[in-house]
This record gives C-alpha cells, structure tokens and sequence, in this order.
C-alpha cells in the first residue's frame, strides 16, 4: 500500500512538538553557520583592508612592476611538506601567507606567471625534487622538520630558487618573491662596474691581496673594474661601486652623473679618512679623503658626507689595545664602531637580517635640502655620539684622550643610506668643457630618467678584510661581522634598479616603547659612567696598597704601614658599597617607572569605577531614606523601612 | 521593529547599569586585561608599542566572561517569571531576541573601551600603529558579540543560570579550540590536508588575529557576523518552545 506524504507542513510541525522544533531551530543555525562560512572561506577573493601605517599587507608599486614587466612565461613551483602537522599555528599560517601571496603574483601578471604545488612526502619523488633543486628542509622551534621553498624557472632555461622560506624572514617575503620573479624575467647576470683607488683587487707590484668580499660578490653579479679617463660609462654597466674614489677627473664625474640620469644605480664608499687605503712604500702622507670628489654631485642631489669630521659613539666603541705610561691598557676606541640591533635598520632589506657590521672612522651623511630626495638611514649610531675632528685621531689617536674629552651630542648619526627620489643632473647647463666628443654632449640628460637608486657609505674600511674577517691559526678565514653580506644584500637591492629599491622588508616588531628604551639606556649609561668613576677610585687606592707592599718587600712592615694598608681597603671596601647603592638607585628609577605604569594601567579604572559605584549607591540610599521620612515611615541605618 | 529593539535594549542598558554587579564586571575584566598584559605577557619587558599582547588573551577572557554576561538574559527572565510580563509586551521574540542581545553587547563594549589607559600608555611612550590597535579593538569586540550570542542560545535553553552559564563556556571554547594545533592535527587525520588547513581558518581565534594583525578579513567579519545571526536564531528559537509563543 503506497503512502503519501502529508500535504500539510503545520500538521508535521505540530506532531514535532515544541523541543522538536526547537532543535531543528538550533541545527539550521549551526548549519546555517558552517555552510557559509565553508562558502566564504573556498570561494571569497581574498578581500582585506589593511589598516596598518605601513600597509604591510598591500603590495607595494615596485612588485606590480615587476609583474607587468614580465615578458616570457615564469612558472614558480612551491614546494612545501604535504601535511604541516606539528609545526605550530606560526608555520601553518606562513605557508598559508606564502600562498595566498602567491596567488595574488598570478593574478596581477597578466597570465605571464604559472604557480604550481609541490606537495612533498617523506621518501616520495617530490623530496628527490625538492633535494634536487637544494629546497632545504627547516626546523621550527619544536623541532619538526618540513619543506618549504620555490623553484622558478623562465622560458630560457632559468632556474632561480628560494631554498627556505622561513617564517623568520616573515616581513621581507615580498622582497623575496618579488626578487626570484625579477631575476628569472631579466636573466643576465648584473654587471658592476668598479672604480676607485681602494686596492681591493689587490696590487701584485705592493703585495696586497685581492679583498675577500670580492668572492662573494663574484658569486652574483660580473665585476668589471672601471680604470682611467672614463668619459661614458659602458650600457650593459648596471651598477657602478665607487671604492674610495680619491681623484676623479672631470669627465668620469661627468659620465657618473649622466649614468645615474639613465637610471644607473650606484653603491658609494665615501670616506673621509680611509684607513684601508695603503700608504706608499716611502710613507709619504697620502690623500685618503674621498669627500670632495664625489660632493659635487652628492650636493646637487641633495646629500652631503662629512669631509672633516667622523662619527664617534661611545657605545659601539671597539675595544682597542693602546699603551699608556709603559703599561698596555684595553680602552675604547669610539672612532671605531661595531654596529648591531638598532643601529641597523630592521625594515630595510639590506640591513634587515644583518647582526653587526664594523666600521672605522666613518663619515657622516646628512641632507642638503633637497625636497625630492629621501635619505633612508641603514646604518646610524646611537644617541651616544658625537662628531669628531679628523685633526682629533690623524695622525696617531690617543683613544684614552678621546674618551676623556667625549661630549654626546645626544642624536644618533646616520653612517650609511639608502636614497630615493627623482634628481637632476648636475650639470644642468650641458656636460662640462672637457667633454669634447659631440656623441656624448649629444646624449647629454639633464633629468633622470627614472628614480634615483643609491646606496651611500660614508666608510669604505668595511670593505676589508680587517674589519670583518678573523684568520685562525690553519689560515682559515672566519667572519665576526656582517659587511660582506651588507655589501652584497645593498648591490642585489641596487641591481633591481629602483623596482628593488622601493622593496623595502616591511616589518611587524619595530614598533617600540621609546620613552621606556631612552630611561633603560639613560640608566645604563649613568650607571656605567659611575662605574668608571669609581673604578677610578678603586684602582688608585690598590695602587697605593701595591706601592705600601712592594715598598716593604723581603722586609718587615711598619705598624704605620699595616695600618694605612687596612684603612685603604676598608676604603676600597666602603666605595664598592657606594657603587652599589648607587647603581641600585638608578635602576630604582626605571622599575619605579614601570610600577607607575602598571599600577595605572591595572587600577585606574577600577578604583574610578569603584568610586562612582559607591557614589551612586550613598546616593540612591540617600533618596530612598529622605523618601522614606517624608511619608513619616521608621526608617533602619541602612534606609529600608522598619 | 527598530523602535521595539531599541527600546527593549534601553530597557536592559538600564538594568545593567544599575546593577552593582555590572561595576564589578567591568572591574574584574579591566583588572584581568591588564594584569595578564603586564603580568603574564611581560608587556613592559617586551618594550614594543604594539597591543598583541594585549589583545591575545581576549579569547580567553570572553571564554569566561560573556557567559557570564549571556546567562542571565534569558536563564534569569524564566526563573523569575518575568518573560510573561514581557511577552505581553507588543512585541515579537525577535524584536526582545536582538533587543537584550545588543544591550548586552553594548554594555561588552563600554567594558572594552575602559581598557582605553592601555592604549593611552602606548602613545605616551612610544608611537604606535593606532590603525592596527582599533583594528584589533573592532576584532575583539566583534568577538565579544560572537560569544554573547552564543551564550544568550546557551541562556535561552535552561532556566538555570548556573546550566547556561556551563553550557555557554562549552560552547565558547568549541569555537576556541578549532584553532588549537590538536584540533588541526586531529582534522588533518580525518580529511585532506588541503581541506583541514582551510577549515582550520573557521574558528574564533583564527578570524580574531587577523584584526589584531591590522588586517580586516570579509571572511572574518562574514565569521561574526554569521555567528552572531546563528546565535540570535537558535535563542530566538529556543524562547519560542519555553514560552509557547
């Protein structure tokens, strides 16, 4: 017998009953829920607003850029370990980044750019490919091992890879991306032209080596040294790296300037006292100021270097050796500097992963006023610093005397930048007389052609070896600084033309509570200084114990002696006490701080709240007990009626 | 109908803020929103003038505290015989449904913005991202309303405060728990990897991090929104079968 369904709806709801409809209620809800959101999570562009000041989420003109300048066909295979299980919420949401980041590439490359998905398994043929192109396998922090990496590759053959895209490298995963995408559309290797008298392609005839940083160098980019009367520089030059370039005679001032109008990038050495540049086998004094050469340009655009002064900061100062009364003493040295944390720019991507960096007797940088250029600190001193006369440190420095007569100027120095902005050449009336050739005055631009795109230096000692380099014992070179590693990362930023340069690593983290720093490092240095102060103390009070006890040598000690000996260590003994106190003082200052700022935070509103609660409560008995008393009603202390 | 909500949410705005117990929530949670941040997140130590810190333990804040917040709306009315009084009110279950819930979720708001001295720290001593901090303070309050709703659904099934109170903590922390690395690895053994990742982003704290990131999501706020609306239907549908309407 064939049934029918009820026609009647109300009827199924009321046989239902009222618990039965209410879970049907609740389930559509819950399905109601997921559906959408299951919907919104497949099928949903991407569409986010980014709030930050930075917009550390959009991407940025230079890597639209690139994507439309994409001509051939570029495939980028991510290759990443098929289950992320056990990396942590930080390393899934990376990959996820990496992705989606991805997929907004395809989207604006005009069809030029094809992604593709390797999904790797333990022992599977992926990993052979993935081990094949050196994708590396990382370790987070709990110590789960997984892959992820890219692969480019162009029409022509190219191959270009990303081996580890780490969640560590976070905010420069644009720069990356964008960076593998540019080299695999433009394949030729970069070609740097290098000029100046810095010997650091060594010198046979003197016996100086060539300079380390050169073989890394080599590794990325063709070097073509740059030698003599250059009145034009070559076409397929794309950087130019001026290395301490003493004397340049006007016409190759001349093609630098039109370089840089046809959108050449340059990486400048400038500086005012090089103390690389090697002295003459006859130790006749040598000019080692490369500032007034280069500053006619340098002006016009809109940036200038010390030609005078250097930097001194007393706390990257490097401790240096010196002799003082016969005796040999470690002191600072502050004309001398090792550069870390702060001091190197977090969100720029030449500096952004670099730990220190040492430089000697560095220039200054500032600005001249030019609205059009930007200077982009990369490397700047700290607060305490100060600008010191060259005459101070030529031509034998005494670095006890210049610590004594130290005066913090209180404003940190910039020592090395990055500048953008649209320039003029320098020679806005046409090229100079000495260029006589009518092809060259033919050319002549008196703007530029696109962004300026410069990386400046105000040392050129970070060049060599000396500064970065440790030889051990079995000849074996080990670096202890950055500056191979900065010179490379500011030629590969550079080699991208101003593209690149407007990459900049935009990161999360470098937001700080600057108040809170200045009073920690007020606090440090006050206690430092204190330190110093009675260290001072100290030693003179030993010295005069060890001159009471030698004095008496191999013979018997007056009582008078003994005496004044235990008087002077209990002395000793009572400015150690002092010390203490004092230093407990200041630090006293920075957590009575911190307490005030906890204490508001946690208890201001609270105790406000507190406060008008109990306002409106005396008020509201008030009113009930004078209501109460004037209908003539007994009233209790806590104002109810009897 | 916009009349009848506002109405009813006045009505319950009032109730709050006459309430003694309302002054000692807000205190409880400012307390607890500073404390963890200064205490347990090392805000200080850290020295960064971002609110991450801050902001990371609002989902567990809420976890307890909305239910808190959510039992009594509907839990209170049915014990104390007052949804009769209110039912006869010309007005529909829905209109009293949205009516207590935005009060409520008013009254979450004006807890959320007496956090205000944390914000005020920040700019003193350093320079913040202020379009990230309101960023993160629309999230967490999005997120305080996704909670309530819950907790109003929990408070609509049972007239025992206590019940809804657990319940609506149950409830809260399923939403929570999505999120967590042993929810993920459990969902990545059932379904395929490329599915559990993208189910893993449907959850509470998944969604809240991208506004405390800076970063407002359509998917996040397609999240709350939906959550809030679900919430709001199942109440309204769990006060209808009480009261026989």
């Amino acid at each position: 017998m064939m049934t029918t369904a009820d026609p009647n709806p109300a009827s199924l709801m009321t046989r239902l009953g009222r618990r039965g409809r209410a879970a049907i209620g609740v389930l559509l809800a819950a399905i109601f829920f997921l559906a959408i959101n299951i919907w919104a999570e497949i099928s949903l562009p991407n569409q986010r607003l980014d709030t930050t000041a930075e917009q550390l989420y959009t991407l940025t003109t230079g890597t639209k850029d690139v994507l439309a300048s994409i001509d051939e066909p570029v495939t980028l295979r991510l290759v990443r370990s098929r289950s992320l299980d056990g990396l942590g919420p930080q390393t899934v949401k990376h990959a996820q980044r990496v992705a989606e980041m991805l997929d907004l590439y395809r989207r604006l490359a005009n069809g030029k750019l094809r992604i593709e998905t390797v999904n790797v398994d333990p022992f599977s043929a992926a990993e052979d490919l993935a081990e094949a192109a050196r994708i590396s396998s990382q370790t987070n922090t709990a110590g789960a091992r997984f892959y992820l990496g890219l692969i480019g590759t162009n029409s022509t053959d190219g191959f270009e890879t990303i081996d580890r895209l780490s969640p560590t490298r976070a905010r420069f995963l644009e720069y990356d991306l964008s960076r593998l995408i540019h080299d695999l559309a433009t394949p030729r290797k970069p070609v740097v032209g290098v000029l100046g008298e810095l010997p650091i392609f060594g010198d046979r005839t003197r016996g100086l080596k060539a300079f380390t940083v050169l073989e890394g160098i080599r590794g990325f980019f063709e070097i073509r040294p740059i030698m003599g009367k250059v009145s034009a520089i070559d076409d397929d030059i794309d950087i130019i790296m001026l290395a301490q370039a003493v004397t340049l005679d006007p016409q190759t001032l001349y093609a630098i300037d039109q370089f840089v109008m046809r959108g050449g990038a340059i990486l400048a050495f400038v500086d005012p006292l090089s103390e690389a540049l090697p002295r003459p086998p006859d130790g006749a004094a040598i000019n080692r100021n490369a500032v007034p050469t280069i500053s006619p340009l340098l002006w016009h655009w809109g940036a200038a270097v010390s030609a005078t002064h250097v930097a001194a900061d007393r706390q990257a100062a490097i401790k240096v050796s010196v002799t003082q009364n016969g005796r040999q003493v470690v002191t600072d040295y502050v004309a001398w500097g090792e550069y870390s944390d702060r001091r190197l720019a977090a969100t720029e991507t030449i500096t952004g992963n670099l730990r220190r960096l040492q430089l000697r007797s560095s220039g200054i940088i500032s600005a001249t006023g030019n609205p059009a250029l930007t200077i982009h600190p990369l490397i700047s001193t700290s607060a305490d610093s100060m600008r010191l006369a060259i005459s101070a440190i030529e031509p034998v420095p005494n670095p006890i005397q210049l610590l004594a007569d130290f005066k913090a100027t209180g404003a940190p120095l910039v020592l090395a930048a990055r500048l953008s902005g649209i320039v003029t050449s320098a020679y806005p009336d046409g090229p100079p007389a000495e260029i006589a050739d009518p092809q060259i005055r033919g050319r002549h631009r008196a703007t530029a052609s696109s962004p300026l795109a410069m990386v400046l230096v105000a040392d050129s000692d970070l060049l060599s070896d000396q500064t970065w380099l440790e030889t051990r014992a079995d000849g074996g070179k080990v670096p202890f600084a950055n500056n191979a590693d900065f010179v490379i990362n500011a030629l590969d930023q550079l080699s991208g033309g101003a593209k690149m340069m407007d990459l900049r690593g935009r990161g999360v983290g470098e937001r700080r509570l600057t108040v809170l720093d200045d009073r920690n490092r007020q606090a440090e240095t006050a206690s430092r200084a204190r330190e110093a102060e009675f260290s001072q103390a100290i030693d003179q009070l030993r010295s005069k114990i060890e001159s009471r006890t030698s004095s008496r040598r191999g013979g018997a000690m007056s009582v008078e002696d003994a005496l004044e000996i235990e008087t002077l260590r209990s002395e000793i003994l009572t400015l150690r006490q002092q010390l203490r106190a004092r230093q407990f003082d200041v630090q006293k200052q920075v957590r009575d701080l911190t307490k005030q700022i906890q204490a508001a935070n946690i208890w201001a509103v609270p105790l406000s709240l507190g406060v008008i609660l109990l306002v409106l409560t005396t008020w509201r008995w008030l009113g009930r007990r004078r209501a109460l008393k004037l209908t003539g009603t007994a009233v209790q202390t806590d104002g109810r009626p009897v | 109908m916009i009349r009848n909500i506002a109405i009813i949410t006045w009505r319950e705005l009032v109730a709050y803020l006459t309430q003694p117990v309302a002054y000692v929530f807000i205190m409880a949670f400012t307390v607890l929103a500073a404390g963890l941040t200064f205490y347990a997140g090392g805000f200080l130590d850290r020295g960064s003038a971002e609110l991450s810190v801050f902001f990371q333990f609002h989902p567990w804040l809420y976890l307890v505290l909305m239910p808190a917040i959510g039992m009594r709306l509907w839990a209170e009315e049915y014990r104390g015989g007052t949804i009769e009084l209110l039912l006869t009110l010309p007005l529909s279950t829905s209109h009293a449904v949205v009516g207590k819930f935005l009060a409520a979720w008013i009254f979450a708001a004006l807890a959320l913005s007496l956090t205000f001295p944390i914000w005020l720290t920040v700019s003193l001593l350093g320079q913040p991202d202020h379009g990230v901090i309101a960023s993160g303070y629309l999230g967490s309050w999005l997120l305080a309303g996704g909670f309530l709703a819950v907790s109003a659904a929990a408070s609509a099934a049972t007239h025992n405060q206590v019940i809804a109170f657990i319940f609506g903590i149950t409830l809260c922390f399923l939403l929570l728990a999505g999120g967590a690395e042993m929810t993920q690895s459990l969902l990545r053994n059932w379904v395929d990897p490329a599915i559990a990742e993208g189910l893993a982003n449907i959850n509470a704290v998944a969604r809240f991090r991208s506004f405390v990131d800076g970063l407002i999501d359509l998917r996040a706020i397609i999240f709350f929104v939906t959550l809030i609306a679900s919430g709001l239907f199942a109440s309204a549908a769990l006060v209808r079968v009480r009261t026989g309407s």
